[in-house]
């Protein structure tokens, strides 16, 4: 009895709980204790922003979560990913692969794209992951760019896969 | 004696004539889109090094649709320019169109660490 006590009580003290950072109305499990962070709130949406503190690849997260606007008010899932697809066409000379539709692993709908461009005044080209998480009317952004991007893309997956909705 | 002066000047006259009636046929009229002749490309002329001197050659006529032409071929390229210019505008307005919808105002620059 008093081995399966003490057996208990180590399994309660061990099982950590991922970090949770909140931005608005939205929960995420963010980037480990390596990478800072800037929360900035924008006309029409909240930004969080995080690079790692030392940082020679040039890499960066962003997590934006803002409302659809206009037309995108009220537009299929498919109509949002056509969007999503246009908007890329922002960026400078972009090179735009063909996005994948999926879920999370808390079950939202969402649509991954990825690009290379070369920003303005810059003469490297840079990688962008771009994951658009749909929840109503709420549409989470996580945006992964990078002059030498992490192939297994960990820090991405990890909040992408964390997003869902709580208390505001 | 004269009758071989005479005969030879009968015979020069005819000649005048002749060669001027031969040589009076009067030159086709041409309009300004016809293509000007190529009888002016000589060997001395061999084309676009010398067109300037070939060009001095040229009647009024076919200067006139020379430089028509080359306006011509002028606007075509400048509308084809300007028509691609107003097509990459308008796809780059529509692309900042939609990503202002969907809350990603300044795309482009969003992330990026210099």
């Amino acid at each position: 009895m008093r081995l399966f006590v003490l057996a208990f009580m180590v399994g309660c003290s061990t099982s950590t709980q991922d970090p949770v950072e909140s931005l608005g109305d939205v929960n995420y499990t963010p980037p480990p204790s390596t990478w800072s962070h800037h929360d900035t709130k924008e006309i029409g949406r909240l930004v969080s922003r995080w690079r790692p503190d030392e940082n020679p690849n040039k890499e960066s997260i962003s997590i934006i979560r803002a409302t659809v606007q206009g037309r995108s008010r009220g537009a299929s899932p498919d109509q949002l990913e056509a969007m999503l697809v246009q908007a890329q066409h922002a960026l400078p000379s972009p090179s735009v692969q063909s996005p994948t539709v999926g879920k999370t692993k808390r079950s939202l709908p969402e649509v991954e794209i990825a690009s290379d461009f070369v920003p303005v005044g810059l003469k490297d080209s840079y990688h962008r992951v771009h994951a658009m998480i749909l929840d109503g009317e709420v549409v989470v952004h996580v945006l992964y760019t990078a002059r030498t991007p992490d192939p297994s893309l960990a820090m991405f997956r990890q909040v992408v896969d964390s997003i869902r909705r709580g208390e505001g | 004696m004269r009758g071989p002066w005479v005969l030879n000047a009968m015979v020069c006259a005819s000649l005048a004539v002749f060669s001027l009636t031969a040589h009076g046929d009067a030159p086709a009229t041409r309009s300004a889109d016809d293509i000007p002749p190529a009888w002016r490309m000589t060997q001395t002329d061999p084309g676009p090094a010398s067109a300037l001197w070939h060009r001095a050659d040229l009647s009024a006529t076919e200067r006139a649709y020379i430089d028509r032409a080359a306006v011509n071929s002028n606007a075509d390229a400048t509308g084809a320019a300007y028509a691609s210019a107003m097509s990459e505008r308008a796809a780059e307005a529509a692309a900042n169109a939609a990503a202002e919808e969907l809350g990603l105002g300044g795309l482009s620059s969003e992330g990026v660490v210099p």
